[in-house]
């Protein structure tokens, strides 16, 4: 197998398990959700959405050539996400009790931050590595890995993830419905109403 | 409408885009960062009144 292949299916398969960090990340804001029934806040919601924006990066590596560009957006992301974790943190940070529940003493909005911050440095260690670019490829051909247990699993990291927004875009109705959702839910709208 | 609802719809449209058309998977993943951050400002300040 030469270097450029086994770049390539290393890289593909790297841009998979992120997309896949980020569906298990919604996964677990899920059974915050559903089993501990802690309904998403406004913040909360805008934190889910940009956890999945940082997956948008990944995605498109995983599908097209990799370029530096596709990283870029996924920082962006992280950087945005950040801020509205630590946005979080400081309306809170003088409650003792603080918002919603901890896990190992953290809450979730301060587990995002960290995690989004992790993301930042993860990302900016990732792009200095140059071989993985095509730079020189024609930048829109859909190019996935060649090896075809890396295309299959790319293809399932890119359905779980289209079925985690579904679900979340269902859950926000449930929760909202069509108004502006409450600061502080503690239960379905829609679901009450039917 | 909620605007939160609103931009998630949008980020399944730009996954879904960007699965088939690269350019347009870029612009619809800025865009929806974008509305992202609009809905962030509409709630932690008073100086973005968005009504639809």
């Amino acid at each position: 197998m030469s270097e450029r292949r086994k770049i390539n299916n290393f890289v593909k398969c790297a841009s998979g398990l992120e997309v896949l960090a980020v569906c298990l990340l919604l996964t677990a804001a899920f059974w915050f959700q559903f089993v501990m029934h802690e309904l998403p806040c406004p913040l909360c919601i805008l934190q889910r959405q940009g956890i999945l924006a940082i997956a948008s990066g990944f995605l498109l590596n995983m599908r097209y050539h990799v370029r530096p560009s596709h990283y870029s957006l996924s920082l962006l992301a992280a950087t945005l996400t950040s801020f509205i974790a630590l946005r979080q943190i400081a309306l809170h940070v003088t409650t003792p009790q603080g918002y919603g529940s901890a896990f190992l003493g953290l809450h979730m909005y301060t587990w995002v931050y960290i995690l989004c911050s992790v993301s930042i440095i993860y990302i900016a260690i990732v792009i200095g590595y140059s071989k993985q670019f095509e730079l020189h490829a024609y930048k829109d051909e859909v190019s996935e890995a060649r090896d075809p247990r890396i295309r299959m699993f790319s293809h399932i990291a890119f359905v779980l993830l289209v079925f985690l927004i579904a679900a979340n875009i269902f859950s926000i109705f449930f929760e909202c419905g069509l108004e502006q959702c409450p600061d502080n839910p503690v239960r379905y709208l829609v679901y009450g109403r039917l | 409408m909620p605007y939160a609802l609103l931009s998630f719809i949008f980020i399944l449209l730009a996954v879904i885009v960007a699965w088939f058309n690269r350019r347009w998977g870029v612009a619809c993943f800025s865009i929806s960062l974008a509305l992202i951050a609009l809905v962030f400002l509409h709630h932690i300040t008073d100086h973005l009144q968005i009504y639809l």
